[in-house]
């Protein structure tokens, strides 16, 4: 293990390999920040330069993008409640409050650290347990997958505040949206119209985009500038945390990296699923549910860690079994193939320097984006002071390239502009988009996974509680949900008259 | 380095000339359309030749990845492109054997719209079981369906792809029943077979013959007619009984109907010529494919025979698409 890491240290370490680190997290973060041009998108215009660097280089430099986004995923959700990246939604919940109450800096320094946080914890499992965590991952099937969906969707079903009922409308609608498509079993298009650009369903950049960007980029026009924004608000003292800050956040870090890692792992579900998991948690945990999307710090801390968690533990199926969970893994195994090296699990004993150089360059990369981020927020905060007028064409031109960017696609950008106007009704209706996202992500792979279920155990239902794992979380699902209605019961004996919600 | 910059210095002074006179080709960048996103099997090939043609012929290709609907997004825009030779690309089993015959909104037909260059590589698909399964070899895995037909479940990369008909093409010729469980893409499939859920799994060479190589799951046979050169020791399907039974995973480079003979020409010749390259071909072999090659008539005839078997396996199959 010691001889590993000195060689792996060694390899990262190397000038060449330090630079394209560098060049890679400088890269993801900037291209991050950008809303619109997501990870794929960076990863695959930037594949190119990778031909004429050693592999070990090219997947150093490809993994900084990859984990470099997360980073800078956050800033323009935070600061524009625009979605920098899709996993990074859920961080304009609470983020984009916390900035106009002046605590802009603040926001963008804790989610630094969580992300920072969260990409360490999983860099130690992937250093540690790679094998036996590839292992564990392969126990889970379809029966498995759906199980946990469904403790997801219940988790979530509270997810913002808010009318419940309006709430579970937009996980409903959100899910029809992820209906659009292929049928996986029969090939049968589903909702598509005959145009064959809707043949592998709506781009998930496409929704996220249109339903968070670009509605907002429609809300703020007529508005004046932004100048209620205070003035002390954007000064380098206006970073630094709270103490109640550092309390209130730790714990949400340490269970957003648990949650982070563990959907990393799993092939199929990604850093999105796990900032959604992740928010649902600390939603469910708080004393003061009722305050999330008002500005809760855990409501980003949480989130930011488990998105980084899980960009990190992704490498584990990927490198350890050879198995890639995302089109972005596959992307870097195909920079690998390229390259004349075939991935599989034999690559960690086959290219010990390539491995473990990649896992010690996750560390230095890390570093390098706490370093890199950290004087960067006082800039990025100044973007506030930008007139609206300037910034936000500039958003929208870069929400164009980004999403024609992902599958060159001309239809994509139309989708967007689709989704904006329907989520800038929706914002006016008061309906919240959040539950509408995680609809679409969720909806299509339970279905996906009950199908695969009910074939694999060849149509008997049983197959969910024969399966141990699946059983128990099926279980835990049951038991959250008794625990939702209970609860719901007991306040409104406790309150019959004062509670708003149970009558709205 | 020099060769780019010439390359480079040569795209932007010919880029502004008139269309380009033929003897001349190429004189500006060439458009690779890739259908499938980066990285990818049909990906990897274009950019390697792509790559390659740059460096030795001074070319400049721009690789364009224009993923979707099984390949068929990129190969619809390909047919549309201006015939000049500056825009061509990648074709393949999936998008124009399999799929034109499958689903009716594809607009373009594989043997009409299209201007064959040349055949890059094939690799064969694969048939793997679990570590633990009771199937030593594909013999016994084919008794055990003929004992019950319908017991075995197979997985697939998904519905169409080359796995799902070569399966296809194995139950009409050997009249067996295998019930298909598709995923989407290989990830998962490849964790459910390694995990023992399904009796066997049908993709790509490239895609399974790692997993095989270390050891968590068995290659149990192949599906090129003859044995596949870089597995040598894996029998062939035809050879368990099932005579002349083939299913490849071709990838080729075609232009829009009616390009130019002169383009077609320089681009067969040097692709031919880049598919010598001893280095190219080690680079292939280690992900499980090899090379072709040959005249754009060749081609051509191989073409019409591989889209004619499998629109006869699609329609078996009760898969054609209404029109």
């Amino acid at each position: 293990m010691l001889d590993n890491l000195a060689l792996g240290l060694q390899t990262a370490l190397s000038f060449d390999n330090l630079l394209w680190c560098f060049v890679g997290v400088f890269a993801g973060t900037l291209l991050g920040v950008i809303p619109g041009i997501g990870v794929l998108a960076a990863i695959s215009m930037l594949l190119p330069l990778t031909f004429q660097l050693d592999a070990t280089a090219a997947l150093i430099m490809l993994a900084g993008i990859w984990y470099g986004t997360s980073y800078g995923g956050s800033t323009a959700s935070i600061l524009l409640n625009v979605p920098g990246t899709p996993s990074s939604a859920i961080t304009a919940l609470d983020g984009y409050p916390m900035a106009r109450q002046g605590r802009a800096g603040v926001a963008l320094l804790m989610t630094t650290i969580a992300s920072f946080t969260g990409g360490s914890i999983g860099i130690l499992l992937l250093m540690g347990f790679s094998g036996s965590i590839a292992q564990v991952a392969l126990q889970f099937s379809s029966a498995e997958y759906f199980a946990l969906m469904l403790l997801g969707l219940v988790a979530a079903s509270s997810m913002s505040s808010g009318a419940m009922s309006k709430g579970l409308i937009m996980v409903c609608l959100g899910m029809l949206f992820g209906l659009v498509g292929s049928d996986v079993y029969t090939g049968t298009r589903r909702f598509t119209f005959g145009m064959i650009e809707l043949a592998d369903g709506i781009a998930l950049v496409a929704l996220a985009l249109g339903i968070f960007g670009l509605s907002e980029v429609i809300a703020s026009i007529g508005k004046i500038d932004a100048k209620d924004i205070d003035s002390r608000s954007i000064g380098l003292k206006s970073m630094k945390p709270t103490r109640e800050d550092m309390r209130r956040s730790w714990r949400p870090m340490l269970r957003g990296a648990a949650v982070g890692s563990f959907f990393g792992t799993l092939p199929g579900t990604g850093p999105s699923i796990a900032a959604f998991m992740s928010y649902a948690m600390e939603r469910r945990i708080s004393k003061t549910p009722e305050k999330f999307g008002t500005g809760e710090i855990e409501g980003i801390t949480g989130p930011e860690s488990a998105n980084n968690a899980a960009d990190q533990t992704a490498f584990i199926p990927t490198l350890a079994l050879g198995i890639p969970g995302s089109a972005t893994m596959a992307l870097m195994l195909g920079a690998l193939m390229i390259h004349g090296i075939a991935p599989g699990p034999q690559l960690m004993t086959e290219q010990p320097a390539l491995f473990w150089g990649l896992v010690m360059s996750f560390w230095i990369g890390n570093l390098l984006l706490l370093v890199l981020n950290i004087p960067l927020i006082g800039l990025w905060v100044r973007l506030l002071t930008v007139p609206y007028h300037w910034l936000f064409p500039a958003v929208l031109m870069f929400i164009c390239i980004g999403t024609y960017s992902v599958n060159a696609s001309g239809f994509d950008v139309l989708m967007v502009a689709m989704f904006g106007i329907l989520g800038y009704a929706l914002r006016l209706l008061n309906f919240p988009l959040a539950p509408m996202l995680l609809g679409f992500v969720l909806g299509p792979m339970m279905e996906e996974h009950f199908r695969r279920a009910m074939l694999l155990g060849r149509g008997d239902p049983m197959v969910f509680l024969s399966r141990p794992i699946s059983a128990v979380v099926l279980l835990l699902t049951l038991g959250l949900l008794l625990l939702g209605v209970r609860s719901t019961i007991q306040a409104r004996h406790r309150q019959p008259l004062t509670d708003g919600r149970a009558s709205r | 380095m020099k060769t780019i910059t010439t390359a480079a210095i040569l795209a932007m002074t010919t880029v502004l000339a008139l269309p380009a006179v033929a003897q001349d080709y190429p004189s500006g960048n060439i458009e690779m359309v890739v259908p499938y996103p980066p990285g990818g099997g049909t990906d990897i090939p274009a950019r390697l030749i792509s790559d390659w043609l740059t460096r030795d012929r001074g070319w400049n290709f721009v690789v364009l990845n224009q993923p979707g609907a099984a390949g068929t997004i990129g190969l619809d825009q390909l047919s549309r492109a201006e015939a000049d030779g500056y825009t061509i690309g990648i074709g393949q089993t999936a998008n124009m054997a399999i799929n034109p015959a499958m689903n009716a909104e594809v607009a373009y037909d594989p043997l009409t719209d299209f201007t064959p260059i040349i055949p890059i590589v094939t690799q064969p698909v694969g048939i793997i079981v679990p570590n633990d399964s009771p199937f030593e070899d594909f013999g016994q895995l084919v008794e055990a369906a003929r004992a019950d037909p319908g017991s075995l479940l197979y997985g697939t990369p998904g519905q169409g792809t080359g796995g799902h008909m070569a399966i296809a093409r194995l139950m009409q010729q050997g009249d067996l029943e295998f019930e298909q469980v598709p995923y989407s893409g290989i990830a998962q499939a490849i964790s459910d077979v390694m995990g023992g859920v399904v009796d066997f799994y049908v993709g790509s060479v490239p895609s399974v013959l790692p997993h095989a190589n270390s050891g968590s799951v068995r290659l149990l046979a192949v599906t090129s007619l003859e044995p596949f050169p870089i597995i040598p020791d894996v029998p062939t399907v035809a050879s368990f009984g099932f005579e002349g039974y083939e299913a490849q995973d071709w990838k080729a480079v075609v232009g829009p109907a009616g390009m130019p003979d002169e383009a077609v020409a320089a681009l067969n010749a040097a692709i031919n010529e880049a598919l010598q390259d001893p280095t190219l071909i080690a680079n292939f072999e280690t992900q499980g494919s090899v090379v072709m090659g040959g005249s754009p008539e060749e081609f051509r005839a191989f073409l019409a025979r591989e889209v004619e078997t499998w629109a006869g396996v699609v329609e078996a199959a009760g898969l054609t698409a209404e029109r």
